[in-house]
């Protein structure tokens, strides 16, 4: 599983760093002669980076081989391996990112409609507007994914880094402004609060477990996902320790079942091992109880019903679309073909001495039956989203393998191959979105 | 020898994956299906010719060059899911279907318009109608407004219909041709001349032609 946990930070660095590069190279076109200094600067601090990470490629690539891994000197020189191959960089990157607002060929704001259709899918109309007028913008601002809110009490703006404008893999944090109102105004939050005992009466932890429940059950695994990948690489010690496994226990409550997620939380667990988490702020040795988390849970469920939900067939939809997605099919809709009864309608169509008028007498399917039956329907935006994270946690490691698998003589090559895999993913996944939306507004009957 | 509606019907639910008609999503299939076609639906992202200071594509640029002149001469124009591109007269634009669509490689495939925009003096296509067996992505249409009044098209607007032919089974899918340019794109993508071998061997040829 340590393998398992280094891959997946490793990659996370290596994705922001290509998706970084990307958005250069696209400014290095648009760029007017103020900027074109600057952005040659951090084109050369980003080159500077990726050397730092390729400087640990013959350690990184031992990540592939078990027998390497439990080697005594892997194990003894991975903590520092961490910190020069992924941590180290990480800050570089957060820091260089800063220099993003400068850059004048970068609008300073804006938006993406395919937020908007995940926000709606996901809101109540009614908590929509006690919450007010909100948008999602992206600014070139912070590095995590973790957006943040500023505005007054009726209009918000939640923030997103520009750096995960076209991937709606890094969008989910959104959701969690919508959770956190939630545990202030609904009352079965409120009184889990002033009842709760143990870590529920402590509100640095209360909050951000139901937060991350509400988010749960709105968005499914992807959320659980996205979470963890986060709190990995921004080494968040409370998150890790304390709401990991409470959100696990969440996924078996909700009966989301795949192996991408034991895997992951396995490779969580493991974080907790190599992280130094004797210096969080909030270290203690007492996790939540079971009661505890199911308290939670049971009032999620109630603010949360299930027609709003993320269910279970819901996730068995995403899951159903992986095929689809290695193949490079648009994924916006699914269609249930019952195959044999089509076939057999069609056998007795096409023989010559049916026609329609007989097919019809002989109460038989007619075309027109048929052709109702190969209807798709469109898959929400939640579905396709999950249906990404669990293609990027099943390609990932391939991917990074790829990546700093390279050329001599082009030493950065494979952070161009990353970057260009990760464009046709982003696409495939928002055109999804947007077709999926228009697809529902023709379903719409008149 | 063209497809009918239940051979096409028959290929799109047939349970060999090679000889399978891939056409997603199939919003209303009552409503798309022909005698002999289906019909297509236009999207949502369209590239219209920017009036520039470019006087033509230099084919002796290299073909990096040359990508950025026909970025820097394309206007890209991305409509929101229900609202209109307004195609002018004489205007031409291009623009893709909202479908993903495979061919077999057994199949042909023409995309054409629709009457119902034809006598609106809507064009689809200028040239390139004909669809390779092995196609696999999203299909382009060139449109062009031949009336004399502005058009309204919304994404999700039915403009055009793909009619099936049996073909021998090919062994150069379009998706595997050495020099393919558009496999596999789910939206709209402008030209990519280019990348056509020949302007290499021009270009070539001109630098080495120096005494004339």
């Amino acid at each position: 599983m340590q393998k398992t946990l280094l891959k997946m930070l490793t990659y996370e660095l290596i994705e922001r760093v290509a998706r970084f590069d990307h958005l250069l190279s696209g400014l290095t076109q648009e760029c007017d002669s103020t900027s074109v200094a600057l952005l040659g600067g951090m084109q050369e601090r980003l080159n500077d980076i990726k050397k730092d990470i390729l400087a640990e490629k013959k350690f990184l690539l031992r990540m592939f081989d078990e027998k390497s891994v439990k080697a005594k000197d892997f194990q003894t020189n991975l903590p520092g391996m961490l910190e020069r191959a992924v941590y180290t960089p990480y800050e570089a990157l957060s820091e260089l990112s800063g220099w993003l607002p400068s850059l004048s060929a970068l609008p300073s704001m804006s938006m993406e409609p395919e937020v908007s259709m995940l926000m709606n899918e996901v809101m109540p109309e009614r908590l929509f507007r006690d919450m007010g007028q909100r948008s999602v913008v992206f600014q070139p601002e912070p590095m995590s994914t973790r957006p943040y809110v500023h505005g007054f009490e009726s209009v918000l703006l939640e923030v997103v880094p520009y750096l995960q404008r076209r991937n709606p893999l890094g969008w989910l944090g959104v959701m969690e402004t919508y959770s956190e109102k939630l545990t202030e105004t609904e009352s079965a939050f409120k009184s889990l609060r002033t009842k709760g005992k143990g870590l529920l009466a402590e509100d640095v932890f209360f909050l951000p477990l139901v937060k991350s429940s509400v988010t749960l059950r709105l968005l499914g695994p992807a959320y659980y996902y996205y979470a963890v990948a986060d709190a990995l690489l921004q080494r968040d010690v409370v998150f890790l320790e304390k709401i990991e496994p409470a959100l696990f226990y969440g996924l078996n409550y909700f009966n989301f079942v795949d192996k991408s997620l034991v895997i992951l939380h396995e490779a969580a667990e493991k974080s907790r091992e190599l992280f130094d988490f004797s210096a969080g702020a909030h270290s203690g040795e007492r996790l939540f109880q079971e009661a505890e988390v199911a308290s939670v849970l049971k009032a999620v469920e109630k603010t949360i019903p299930e027609s709003r939900a993320f269910t279970e067939k819901h996730f068995k939809r995403a899951l159903a679309l992986q095929e689809r997605l290695n193949r490079g099919t648009l994924i916006s809709a699914s269609g249930l073909y019952p195959t044999d009864e089509i076939i057999e309608g069609l056998n007795q169509l096409l023989e010559p001495e049916n026609t329609s008028e007989k097919v019809e007498k002989a109460g038989s399917r007619t075309v027109y039956d048929m052709l109702t039956l190969v209807g798709e329907s469109p898959n929400t935006p939640r579905e396709i989203i999950n249906a990404g994270w669990i293609h990027k946690l099943e390609r990932s490691p391939l991917w990074l393998y790829d990546s700093l698998s390279s050329e001599k003589n082009e030493p950065y090559a494979g952070f161009d191959r990353l970057a260009q895999r990760l464009s046709a993913s982003d696409h495939l996944l928002l055109k999804s979105i947007e077709t999926s939306e228009i697809h529902r507004v023709l379903l719409t009957t008149v | 020898m063209i497809l009918n509606e239940s051979q096409i019907l028959e290929r799109l639910v047939d349970p060999d994956p090679e000889r399978r008609i891939v056409i997603t999503p199939l919003i209303r299939p009552e409503e798309q299906f022909g005698p002999s076609s289906v019909d297509l639906r236009l999207g949502t992202d369209f590239q219209v010719m920017r009036r520039s200071n470019l006087t033509h594509m230099d084919v002796v640029k290299t073909p990096v060059e040359l990508e950025k002149d026909v970025r820097r001469s394309m206007h890209y124009v991305k409509v929101p899911p229900m609202e209109p591109f307004v195609l002018h007269p004489g205007e031409f634009a291009l623009a893709s279907t909202l479908e993903f669509v495979k061919i077999p490689l057994d199949l042909a495939a023409r995309l054409e318009g629709r009457s119902t925009w034809g006598r609106l003096g809507l064009q689809i296509h200028a040239t390139a109608g004909f669809v390779d067996p092995g196609f696999v992505g999203a299909l382009t249409f060139e449109l062009s407004n031949v009336s004399t009044v502005p058009l309204q098209l919304y994404p999700g607007v039915r403009i055009s219909q793909i009619c099936f032919f049996d073909a021998e089974r090919t062994r150069l899918p379009y998706a595997e041709k050495r020099f393919s340019k558009y496999s596999g794109k789910t939206s709209t993508a402008s030209s990519e001349f280019f990348r056509d071998p020949e302007y290499a061997r021009i270009r070539k040829a001109r630098e080495q032609s120096a005494f004339v």
